[in-house]
Formats: C-alpha cells, structure tokens, sequence
C-alpha cells in the first residue's frame, strides 16, 4: 500500500526514553491486515442517537447521507463514539459523547477538546471560535503544502449537558465557502431527546 | 515548545518522533516475544487494518476519534500519564500512488526537525531510520529545552504527526 502513512510522537519525562525504544521495536513488528472480503456495506441513518449509560436523555444528529463505519464504547463506558463519511460530498463525521466529572457547559467542552484538536497538524489557519444557542463552536483549516490537495476544513460543535461533553467533528478535504452549507445542515441538526427506561 | 498537558502532568517531549509505513516483503525483523506483547489493531476504513504489537502494560484509546483520512490513537501507561505516544494513521484521499514516497516523507520529517530546533536542547538533531518485519521509517528524537513554559506545545505535537515512508 503506497498511500498510507502511520506516524507517531512520543512524550515522556524519561531521559532513557524506555517509551520511545519500545514504539520503534512495535513499528518494526507491525503488520498489515487486508481488508476483509465480502465486508459489510456500512449501515446508513438518517438520524443518529447517541445515550450514555444511566442517563434520560439522548443526543439526536441528522446524518442523511453519511455512512455509519465505526461505533465504539470506551472501557467502563463513559464514552461513545461513532464515524462515518458522506462519499458523494467528501465528507467525514465523528461524535463523541463523553462522561465528564460534573456539570459541563458548551465552552466548557470546547475548551477541553478544541485546544487538543489544534495540536494535531502543523499547518492550520482559519482558526476561529463562534458560539449558538446551544452550541460552543471552533474551526479550522490543515493546509500541509508538500502534500497536494490535503487542504482539509475541520468544524467542531460541543454540547455541555448535565456532567457530558459532546464533540461533534466534521471535516472535508478541498474546502471551499459554499461548503460551509452542509457542516450548517448537521449542527443545526443536533437535539437532546428525553429517552425512558 | 515540545510539552503538552497530559492528564493534569506536564510531560516533556523527549522524543518527537516522525514515522511513515509502507508495506512490502523483506527485512529481517525478529518477531516480538509473543509473551511481552499485546496486539493492537488500528481499524482503517476501506484500508484494511494495521496491527501493533504494543508492550503488555500499555493500553491503548482512540484520541480523536473518527477523523478521516487521519486517524489518531494514544498509547499509555496501564495506569497514570508518565508517557504518551500518539499513533495517526493517514492515507491519501485521492489515492495519490506516491503519498508516502520516500523523498516526500524525508521532506516533511526534515520540515518538522527545523521546526522544534530552536526550543530543543540537542544541537544537531539525526534523523534516524528504523526497518521493520512490513514497514519502514524515519524519525528524529529531540528534548524541549524549556518544558514547564508551556509556550508553544500545540505546535509540537503538531508538527510531529507527519513523517516519513
């Protein structure tokens, strides 16, 4: 496979650096697994729900469109995620619901994943941070000029409901401001839904 | 510019390390002690899968998850933050057959390096190379010079995601 590329960092306090031997030793034994024939087509919704465990309420977000690849639950459960990407508008999809230690609101969210979210490339602009009803929202561009066409628009809104943070991502490679549309189309989307037991 | 808050800790950036993969037969890799060593796998849509084998007492989560074509896990202590690796798989998404030619990865590994020389201690920074069983790769290892500062630890991260064939 000649179009991928697995790259890593290694912080430690460690001047032995025990950590950064031990990644190149798992680099040199690392292995590719082919995709598995016959998968599964991903599923597609309309609309999707997300609920912790224990609680009465659910995050619903329209998705028309978007295929649901991957849904995972973190160990003990404190945390959801699913992805997914729209083929036909080259858009990708991430929601993460996360249990937090007490009450959260929208910024407070936002201030925990948005500042980590900008650490992830070296070549990012268009930084901004703007704010709805219920929505505390941040943006930003990657822009990595040795590689052509990797200019990638990501859009982050997070939600602060009761002691959760939801970070609700979306990216599309080849921005452009018409595109600004359809991030619009899902955030305005989102909705917390009473569930009972 | 090379520390980050993990977890309430300020971690230094002893190594910054930059690595691409490509997959081909050859090498002479020994295969990891079955017995040290836990398998990982990072699930790439439509790309397969990538298994790492990880040292036992690490865990392993998803940082940030979903994103697409990036994909980034972090790999820990089984408890406590005393170190961090962060692991981001990227591909091409127009397929481009020489994403992860060797001279353009060489470039960026070389990009990143100039970008953490002024804070790091060390004065000449080697790049180095590493083969392995179905991969290799390039990366560099560097030590922030100021690590309680906080000044610019965004940026360390960042610049070290991207690297070499």
């Amino acid at each position: 496979m000649k179009d991928l590329l697995l790259t890593f960092t290694v912080l430690s306090n460690d001047s032995n650096q025990p950590e950064a031997l031990a990644t190149i030793r798992m680099l040199e034994g690392a292995r590719k697994s082919p995709e598995p024939a016959g998968s599964a087509e991903p599923a597609r919704r309309d609309r999707y729900t997300m609920r912790l465990p224990g609680e009465q309420w659910a995050i619903s977000v329209a998705i028309p469109g978007y295929k649901v690849e991957r849904e995972q639950t973190r160990e003990g459960r404190t945390g959801i995620m699913m992805g997914g990407t729209h083929e036909g508008q080259k858009m990708n999809l991430s929601i993460f619901l996360e249990r937090e230690k007490g009450p959260r609101t929208s910024d407070q969210c936002r201030k925990k994943y948005f500042q980590p979210a900008l650490s992830t490339s070296p070549e990012m602009s268009e930084i901004r941070r703007w704010e709805t009803d219920a929505l505390a929202l941040g943006q930003y561009l990657i822009n990595i000029k040795e590689m052509v066409a990797f200019d990638q628009m990501h859009m982050h809104a997070y939600l602060g409901k009761d002691d959760a943070c939801l970070d609700l991502h979306l990216s599309k490679v080849g921005f452009e401001e018409a595109d600004r549309a359809l991030f619009d189309e899902v955030f305005s989307s989102v909705r917390i839904e009473r569930v009972a037991d | 510019m090379n520390s980050t808050h993990l977890g309430g800790t300020m971690l230094r950036a002893v190594v910054i390390s930059l690595s691409g993969l490509f997959f081909s037969l050859g090498s002479a890799a020994d295969s990891p002690n079955p017995d040290a060593v836990s398998w990982k796998r990072i699930q790439l849509p439509n790309h397969g899968a990538i298994d790492l084998p990880a040292p036992r007492a690490w865990r392993m989560e998803a940082r940030k998850p979903g994103e697409k074509p990036a994909l980034t896990f972090e790999f820990g202590p089984s408890e406590g933050d005393a170190f961090s690796v962060l692991m981001t798989a990227i591909w091409s998404p127009l397929n481009d057959p020489h994403f992860n030619a060797s001279s353009r990865v060489l470039k960026l590994v070389e990009s990143g390096r100039a970008r953490v020389k002024n804070q790091s201690m060390e004065e000449e920074i080697p790049i180095q190379e590493y083969r392995g069983e179905q991969s290799a790769g390039y990366y560099f290892t560097s030590t922030d010079r100021d690590p309680d500062s906080g000044r610019g630890c965004h940026e360390g991260f960042a610049v070290d995601l991207y690297g070499a064939e």
